[in-house]
């Protein structure tokens, strides 16, 4: 193995090879080799940097040795965040929702300048491992917290995770011809090679090289079809005016309102401007309280690192996130195109034609007119980064460069969510409850069993996700009620925890279930059972925004708990010991 | 002495009574891009910058998220500084 053990060579000579096979395979004419290889030797590729950052100790495993710098954190934050649903459909939905989609951009962002201010830089001082870990500790060592806090992170990471297998199997599936199925379980067996070889170590290094592989890939196709939409005035993010104002009045010729028309639509099932802001405000809580998200902070070197780290994570994040409204934009025009043509001719269209089989884009003359209206082609939201490539005219190779990053967005948040798991398996339950007095070694091992476990149980939902519609369905609406579960669940007590010494253990678990109790039911009630929501002021308030509601009734249960219980009385010195500890940097 | 860090109990309070202020600071002008500046959308629907882009749309698609990055580091340098000048850290 003498070539792993130098990552300066190793990754670097792995990549070179891999350009030179694909150009090679592509000069040569031979386009389908040339697709298989780079979407296979991509995969490659980040199996040999898990292999080159293999490791064997607990530290390591769990924390990655806690020495990752600012700019590999910060890479591994983004693509650990940004999931195959980032990558494929986050510029999809906005070309649907047009300003209603925008909340999800707000939402997924911002909630990282509360953690770097409130959050981050303290989990790492903590010197815990994990994220129950870190609530058992806070509440005075009572194991109650920490099953509780692991039991959430279970559901909250288990449904995520299978999300991600979907769009993996969907993927792979669609660029390599396979069955979905196979894509997923392809996944997973991917999933356990990264992590397995060296923990969060090995995923960490992983996630930084996936990020800039999907970066590079989300760039490549908007650059160049920025490029043909002449929107480099001087630059795509600010110069999309003109093209904006032709499509709008394209939209005015067929009696639409503007794309950039506000509260057109519901927002999980809400309405207008207070329903979309609480919306967005729910994604931001959510954020900062989903175990994936908090895990990562306990990697960095230290306290001045975790906060530039956070910063660099936004800035990564918001090299895709900025760019996907203009992206929304330009796949808009290009359908606006279309409209008002004979359905026949529509249907010739190079972009149409060749994605009317797969059922991304459907035409139906629904008025007979033989002419194609604007509602006579709908869309899925996945068409706009898929087809862009055909959508503009591009080199057949965009459209596998934009595989490429599908495929690592989704693999990335895969392997983090993987691992969140694998480290509560082993740390949280095996080793807190079962056999605390494991030796190391052993430890390690139990970590990869349990890894290989877990791979195998959610590569079987995926499957059946992938199956069965209903079940699918559920996922999805579970991924976007995890970041509710999140806000009302763990955002307000970490942050009580950090900043206000009165906070006891009694009012940690009555605002835990004072959360689960307000956020559960609304959600089952109105999502699942149809149900109208609650009406605040005038708007609907959907079962997202609802994460708001469920995070105050946390932080005022918690506090009102804790007073009645004897506040900071309540509380040994060590567990004083330990906020205090937490405020200044080692 | 704060147990274990090296830190005198006298530097502790005025490093944490001036975390606790820039923290509150940080938060206030968080409530910018995460709500204010969103809150006036049926004024800025109505204006047009950058040769047709509507104000409301730039800024929850592109103002509000720079904003953001910007608080993150301008929040990191100067925890940095106190953390040399208070802590000699």
């Amino acid at each position: 193995m003498g070539v792993f053990d130098e990552p300066k060579i190793a990754i670097p000579a792995i990549f070179l090879i891999y350009f030179i096979v694909v150009g090679a395979l592509a000069a040569a004419g031979n386009t389908g080799a040339a697709s298989a290889v780079a979407v296979f030797g991509s995969v490659i590729i980040y199996v040999v940097v898990a292999l080159v950052m293999r490791a064997a100790t607990t530290e390591a495993f769990y924390v990655a040795g806690r020495d990752i710098g600012a700019l590999p954190i910060g890479s591994s934050i983004a693509s650990n965040w940004m999931s195959g649903a980032s990558f494929v459909s986050m510029a999809g939905a906005i070309a649907i929702l047009g300003y209603d989609g925008l909340p999800y951009i707000i939402g997924w962002t911002l909630g990282y300048v509360i953690a770097a201010v409130l959050i981050a830089p303290f989990v790492r001082r903590s010197g815990t491992f994990t994220v129950p870990e870190f609530i058992e500790t806070r509440a005075a060592n009572w194991p109650v917290a920490r099953l509780i806090a692991v039991l959430m992170l279970f559901v909250v990471s288990f449904t995520y995770l299978v999300a991600q297998l979907v769009a993996t199997g969907v993927i792979i599936g669609r660029f390599l011809g396979i069955h979905a199925v196979v894509g997923a379980m392809l996944g997973s067996l991917l999933v356990i090679l990264f992590a397995g070889t060296g923990g969060w170590r090995s995923v960490v290094w992983v996630q930084v090289t996936q990020y800039w592989v999907l970066i590079t890939a989300y760039w490549i196709g908007f650059l160049l079809a920025a490029a043909k939409a002449g929107i480099f005035k001087p630059w795509p993010h600010i110069g999309y005016g003109g093209l904006l104002a032709s499509l709008e009045a394209r939209e005015t010729a067929f009696g639409l309102p503007h794309f950039t028309m506000p509260f057109k639509t519901a927002f999980a099932g809400g309405t207008n401007l207070l329903n979309w802001l609480l919306g967005a405000l729910a994604l931001m809580l959510g954020t900062v309280g989903l175990p994936h998200v908090l895990s990562q902070f306990y990697l960095v070197k230290d306290v001045r690192t975790a906060r530039y780290g956070v910063g660099w994570g936004l800035t990564f994040i918001g090299l895709l996130y900025l760019t996907a409204p203009v992206y929304a934009i330009l796949a808009r025009y290009a359908f606006s195109q279309a409209w008002g043509m004979p359905i026949e001719q529509a249907k010739q269209i190079g972009w149409i034609q060749k994605w009317l089989p797969t059922g991304l884009v459907k035409v139906n003359d629904l008025n007979g007119n033989g002419i194609l209206d604007p509602k006579e082609l709908a869309f899925h939201k996945d068409i706009v980064v898929i087809g862009m490539p055909d959508m503009w005219g591009l080199a057949w190779w965009v459209a596998v460069v934009v595989a490429v990053g599908g495929l690592a967005a989704a693999l990335s948040t895969a392997n983090g969510l993987m691992m969140v798991m694998t480290v509560g398996a082993t740390r949280d339950i095996y080793k807190r409850f079962i056999n605390p007095n494991v030796s190391e070694e052993r430890e390690v091992w139990i970590g990869r069993a349990m890894l290989v476990i877990l791979a195998v149980i959610s590569a079987l939902a995926g499957a059946r996700a992938i199956q069965d519609p209903t079940f699918s369905k559920y996922v999805a609406l579970l991924v976007g009620w995890a970041f509710v579960f999140a806000s009302s669940l763990f955002t307000p007590s970490i942050i009580l925890g950090i900043f206000w010494k009165g906070l006891n253990r009694y009012g940690i678990v009555a605002g835990m279930v004072a959360g689960l109790l307000v956020s559960f039911p609304y959600i089952a009630g109105v999502g699942l059972m149809g149900m109208s929501p609650i009406v605040i002021a005038g708007s609907k308030i959907g079962t997202i925004a609802w994460g708001v509601v469920g995070f105050l009734v946390h932080l005022i249960v918690a506090v009102v708990v804790s007073l009645a219980t004897g506040a900071e009385k309540a509380n040994p010195p060590e567990t004083i010991e330990f906020v205090d500890r937490m405020k200044i940097p080692e | 002495m704060v147990e274990g860090s090296g830190v005198s109990e006298e530097k502790f309070q005025e490093y944490w009574s001036k975390m606790k202020g820039l923290t509150i600071v940080m938060l206030l002008l968080w409530t910018i891009p995460a709500f204010w500046m969103h809150v006036p959308v049926s004024t800025t629907q109505h204006i047009r910058i950058l040769g047709g882009i509507p104000l409301h749309w730039f800024l929850a698609g592109f103002v509000a998220v720079v904003f953001g990055i910007a608080l993150i580091f301008i929040y990191a340098i100067i925890m940095d500084k106190w953390d040399r000048e208070i802590l000699g850290k």
